[in-house]
C-alpha cells in the first residue's frame, strides 16, 4: 500500500547550501508541467521573501482533516484514494476563494488566468518536478514519519525562542551581564 | 497570437509621453531573429529611431525597456533586462543591464519591449495590468527613493507582485550617473550610462507591471536538457 507523501522545506541550515537561496526554479518549473508555460503566479509551490537574502518555500502540507475541504460549500475539494490526497475538481470549483480564507498556510490560492482553486497534486503521483529541479536539494517528498521530523524540530525552534528570549530577561545570564559590565 | 511555443510575448509597447498615446505594434519575428532580444533589440531600436542630431534629454530620445529572449524561463545567465538610450554621460549609445524580476513581469504582461519617447508636462508613472496600460499621476513618487516607490506601488496590486523600474531624486534631477532600478535600489540596478537621468528628464517616475500569462518555450524538454547540461558543466569546472 503505497504512503502517504507530501513536499516538505528540508532544509539543513548547518550546510552552506543547504537552504533556499531563492532561485524560484521550483514555482517556474511547476508553472510550466502544469500549464505549458513559466508563470509563478500560477505555481502550486511559493516561495516567500521573508528578508533581505531569506526566503522560504511554502508548500501544500497535505493535511489530513483539510481546512480546504471544510471551507468548500461546492463539495470542489475531493479525496484521491489513490495518492490520499485531497484535490480540486475544477468543474465544480466556482473560484469563490472559501478555501484560500481556511488556510492555514496561505498555500491554496485562485489561478490569476482560470479563477479556479489549485493546490499542489504531487504531480499526480509522477516525480515531483519541484523536488528534481531544486538545485539546492531542499525540497522533498516525504511520508507521514518524514514530515513528522520536520514538524517536531520546527516546533522545538518556536520553544527555543522562549528560552533564548528568557536570557535577556532582568536577572538573566551572561550576555546581559556582560552587556551591563561593558557598559561600565 | 499563441505564445506558448515562444518564451517571445509577441508585442511591443509604445508610449508617447508628450501626447499621451498608448499603442502595440507585433514583435518582427526579424527583429528576433537578427538581434535575438534584450539588448540586440534595444540597439537596434535606437539605430533606427534616435539619429545624431537628438541629444539625450531631447523629449525624441528614445528610453528602451528589454528582457533577455529567454528571461521568465529562469534559464541561468538568461534572466537579465536591459535598459537602453542616447546616454547623457557619454553621448553615445548607452545601456545597462540587471537582475530582479521586473523583466520577466512585463512578459507575462503581454510586451517584449517598451519604447519611451517624448516628454510629460509633470510627474507621470507607467501602469501596466495586462492589456490595461496607463499613464498616472506621479506627484505623490516624486522625490521618493526608489525602493520606496516600488513599496508605494506594490500597494495597489493584490496577491500578485507588483514589479516596478524606477529612478530616485538623481534621475529626477538629471544627475548623470543616475541608475534606474528594478524593484527598488536593493534588488537590480542598471545603473551604467546615466539612464534614470533620461528617465528623470522625460518625466517619467516608474513602469509599474503585473502580468498574468505564461512565458512560453518551444521545447520544455530540451531546455531542462540544457539546463541539467549547464549545471554538469560548472560542476567539473567552476
Amino acid at each position: 500500500m503505497a504512503k502517504k507523501k507530501r513536499i516538505v522545506y528540508a532544509n539543513r541550515p548547518w550546510e552552506a547550501t543547504g537552504v533556499c537561496s531563492g532561485c524560484r526554479l521550483c514555482e517556474l518549473w511547476c508553472s510550466v508541467t502544469k500549464n505549458g508555460g513559466f508563470n509563478p503566479h500560477r505555481s502550486r509551490v511559493r516561495v516567500v521573501g521573508v528578508g533581505t537574502g531569506i526566503d522560504i518555500p511554502v508548500t501544500c502540507q497535505q493535511c489530513q482533516d483539510p481546512s480546504c475541504k471544510a471551507a468548500c460549500e461546492f463539495e470542489a475539494i475531493v479525496y484521491n484514494e489513490k495518492l490520499k490526497i485531497v484535490e480540486v475538481d475544477e468543474d465544480k470549483c466556482t473560484g469563490c476563494q472559501a478555501c484560500v480564507g481556511a488556510c492555514p498556510y496561505g498555500i491554496i490560492t485562485i489561478d490569476p488566468v482560470s479563477k479556479k482553486a489549485i493546490k499542489c497534486d504531487l504531480c499526480g503521483g509522477n516525480e515531483p518536478v519541484c523536488v528534481a529541479i531544486c538545485p539546492s536539494n531542499v525540497l522533498a517528498a516525504v511520508d507521514d514519519m518524514g514530515a513528522a521530523g520536520y514538524t517536531r524540530r520546527r516546533f522545538a525552534a518556536v520553544m527555543a525562542f522562549d528560552d533564548e528570549a528568557h536570557r535577556y530577561m532582568p536577572g538573566g545570564e551572561e550576555p546581559i551581564q556582560k552587556k551591563l559590565e561593558k557598559r561600565g | 497570437m499563441s505564445r506558448k511555443n515562444s518564451s517571445y510575448a509577441g508585442k511591443i509597447l509604445r508610449v508617447d509621453l508628450t501626447n499621451g498615446s498608448i499603442t502595440t505594434e507585433d514583435f518582427d519575428s526579424r527583429l528576433s531573429d537578427l538581434y535575438i532580444g534584450g539588448r540586440g533589440v534595444a540597439s537596434k531600436v535606437l539605430y533606427d529611431e534616435v539619429p545624431p542630431e537628438i541629444m539625450p534629454f531631447d523629449p525624441e530620445n528614445r528610453l528602451i525597456f528589454s528582457p533577455g529572449a529567454l528571461h521568465g524561463t529562469g534559464a541561468p545567465s538568461a534572466s537579465r533586462t536591459t535598459v537602453t538610450t542616447r546616454s547623457p554621460l557619454t553621448g553615445m549609445h548607452g545601456d545597462g543591464h540587471a537582475g530582479a524580476t521586473w523583466g520577466g513581469e512585463l512578459k507575462r504582461a503581454g510586451y517584449d519591449l517598451v519604447i519611451i519617447q517624448g516628454k510629460a508636462a509633470k510627474p507621470v508613472y507607467l501602469f501596466i495590468d495586462n492589456d490595461q496600460v496607463e499613464l498616472r499621476d506621479a506627484g505623490k513618487l516624486w522625490g521618493s527613493f526608489t525602493s520606496q516607490t516600488h513599496a508605494k506601488l506594490c500597494q495597489d496590486s493584490d496577491d500578485r507582485e507588483m514589479c516596478t523600474v524606477s529612478s530616485g531624486p538623481a534621475g529626477e534631477n538629471q544627475v548623470r550617473l543616475a541608475a534606474v532600478f528594478h524593484n527598488g535600489a536593493d534588488k537590480g540596478a542598471s545603473a551604467r550610462c546615466g539612464l534614470g537621468a533620461v528617465m528623470g528628464s522625460k518625466n517619467l517616475k516608474a513602469i509599474a507591471t503585473q502580468g498574468t500569462g505564461d512565458v512560453g518555450v518551444a521545447d520544455i524538454e530540451a531546455l531542462k536538457a540544457a539546463y541539467q547540461d549547464y549545471l554538469d558543466t560548472i560542476a567539473v569546472d567552476p
